[in-house]
């Protein structure tokens, strides 16, 4: 079932086109990656997306024009997450939680609670519920903001970067959370720098390029050789991993160092 | 971060009674606190209605609001900014307002007709206002806020040396050194009526921001996403700023700090989330200037001291304390 469907949509600052016109779809319980080198239009297709930028196009939210929802219920919709989520003041882990419920209501109806309840124990901030924000390590700074982001209770789910200044464990931690939250019915579209990972926790990926669509599918068949040495400018590596063989990591291309000339 | 904001509401609301009696007692002539009380009543005595009426009452009405207004608007434009530095004198409309009022004195407006003061005053923070929005708009930053009040506050006080320096008499520009000062001494009940319907109705906007202003704590894109309208967000808290702050500045000149001080001193008590910070600082501004009030007429000086000297000196140093903590937090 498709929930956000964006036709046309494009994105230009002044004159200058730095996103799209593309077409993509998201589905529930799927989740859609977008990968591409710096400057590819990645972060700005999320925020189109979110509504934060003023974007050309259709976009359909659950089968109406996005227009026609209104900021609460648009929110209440799709949930954002920014690349490394900033906390302005001090906030406890459950008050920041419950920020997520902000388009729902005031935080205090049995519903809201329930919901904050939920998203504080699905991501074993119990303990730490009444601790400050910013004194929490990285890792368990990002799941407060997952958090935040689950109370949300949202269709769909834009989320920049996740796993940026995480360490590995907290990375797979992070991903897999937000996968089993589209098991659940919710649409995903992640942005993620990390190819093998992007390729082992995405449904679909679809590469972005000076604001292009150059290439969508099924992981393993988009990211293949031809695709890594003329977008990324890298090799792939790949292993048995999971039973079959899947990227397990990047090398430079033979005779450059790492970015294309 | 989440201790006890009745309590905190409470000592706050002990003080400011004791401070209003103390407003409404202590001065050049002592007023007995029976005489106070058989004043409030039907029987008390006509040289003490007089002294009640004509010069203490206005005087701590005008205490409570301007410092409510002061203490409240500085909470919320450092929410807004999320800078804890941020203070109504900011972002432009204090010297503004105090460019207007100081016009109104030049041209001599308030010679004929007493109320020219205060509105000149009024209206240029409101000019002020407007232009901070049409500096902002479109832009959608707060950076873009501050600068916008650094080239107002600027142009306002240039203005207002100019005009210094072309008063046309001595005593002129003597009075408006004076009134820059601020201060609440000999303000009537006209000056109430004038000031505090619109410091009332700033309060009431900002009030009503504290909610969406929780959600700027994830950053503008994050409470965007919350569905919270970041734009009108902005103009519901500069708007409740100027009417907060324009007509304080008009009827009683330059009182700084306030804003900075008051959300400081309670964000150990409250923590920083607006809709518990932002009601205590409207309470603790109000305490805080009564005294400061008060101060003023206590300290032993030929003259009165001014109050907006008193807040200066307590917030000057305070401001380049919190300077030089943020330096040290981003060295």
């Amino acid at each position: 079932m498709t929930l956000l469907a964006a036709r046309d949509l494009g994105v230009a600052y002044d004159t200058r086109q730095v996103l799209g016109p593309l077409d993509l779809s998201l589905e529930a319980g799927r989740v859609l990656g977008v990968v591409g080198p710096n400057g590819a239009g990645k972060s700005t297709l999320l925020r189109a997306l979110a509504g934060l930028v003023p974007c050309a196009g259709h976009c359909t939210l659950l089968d109406a024009p996005l227009a026609r929802h209104d900021d609460r219920a648009r929110a209440r919709a799709i949930g954002y997450l920014p690349q490394m989520p900033q906390v302005a003041w001090p906030l406890t882990v459950r008050e920041l939680v419950a920020l997520g419920r902000l388009p729902h209501g005031d935080g205090r109806t049995p519903a809201d609670r329930s919901a904050i309840d939920a998203a504080i124990d699905a991501l074993g901030l119990g303990p730490i519920a009444a601790r400050n924000v910013l004194t929490l390590s990285g890792g368990e700074r990002m799941r407060a903001h997952l958090a935040r982001l689950a109370a949300g209770s949202h269709r769909v789910l834009l989320v920049d970067e996740p796993t940026v200044s995480l360490d590995p464990g907290y990375q797979l931690e992070v991903l897999g959370y937000l996968r089993r939250l589209a098991r659940d019915g919710a649409a995903a579209l992640l942005v993620l720098h990390d190819l093998p990972l992007a390729a082992r926790y995405c449904d679909e990926l679809l590469v972005l390029e000076a604001g292009r669509i150059v290439r969508r599918g099924a992981p393993a068949a988009t990211l293949d050789d031809a695709l890594l040495a003329s977008v990324f400018g890298v090799r792939g590596i790949r292993a048995p991993l999971d039973g079959m063989t899947g990227l397990v990591g990047i090398s430079s291309l033979p005779g450059t160092e790492g970015h294309p000339a | 971060m989440n201790r006890a904001p009745g309590t905190v509401a409470g000592v706050q609301a002990g003080l400011l009674l004791v401070a209003l009696v103390a407003s409404l007692t202590v001065g050049a002539a002592d007023i007995p606190l029976r005489a106070l009380l058989a004043a409030l009543g039907s029987g008390g005595d006509a040289d003490v209605l007089l002294i009640l009426r004509e010069i203490r009452l206005p005087r701590a009405l005008l205490a409570i609001a301007i410092g409510a207004g002061l203490g409240l608007s500085g909470a919320a434009l450092q929410a807004l900014l999320r800078n804890p530095l941020a203070e109504p004198g900011v972002v432009g409309i204090s010297a503004t307002g105090a460019l207007g009022a100081v016009l109104a004195f030049y041209s001599g407006f308030s010679a004929r007709f007493a109320l020219a003061l205060p509105l000149g005053g009024l209206f240029g923070a409101l000019a002020g206002t407007l232009l901070i929005l049409r500096l902002t708009r479109g832009s959608g930053a707060s950076l873009a806020l501050i600068l916008a009040g650094v080239i107002l506050t600027t142009f306002a006080s240039a203005g207002t040396s100019l005009v210094l320096s072309l008063a046309p008499n001595p005593y002129a520009a003597y009075e408006i050194i004076f009134w820059l000062m601020g201060s609440l001494a000999d303000r009537s009940l006209d000056h109430v009526l004038l000031a505090v319907p619109f410091i009332g109705a700033g309060v009431w906007l900002l009030l009503h921001a504290a909610r969406d202003l929780e959600a700027l704590a994830l950053g503008e894109d994050t409470a965007r996403s919350l569905g919270v309208s970041v734009a009108r967000l902005r103009v519901q808290v500069v708007v409740g700023t100027a009417l907060a702050v324009g007509p304080g500045v008009a009827v009683a000149g330059f009182i700084g700090f306030v804003g900075l001080l008051v959300p400081h001193a309670l964000r150990p008590f409250v923590g920083s989330r607006p809709q518990r910070l932002l009601p205590q600082c409207a309470l603790g501004g109000a305490v805080l200037t009564l005294l400061a009030d008060l101060g003023c007429r206590l300290m032993p000086t030929t003259g009165e001291l001014k109050l907006g000297i008193v807040t200066a000196l307590l917030g000057a140093p305070y401001f380049l304390y919190l300077l030089t903590r943020e330096r040290a937090l981003h060295a």
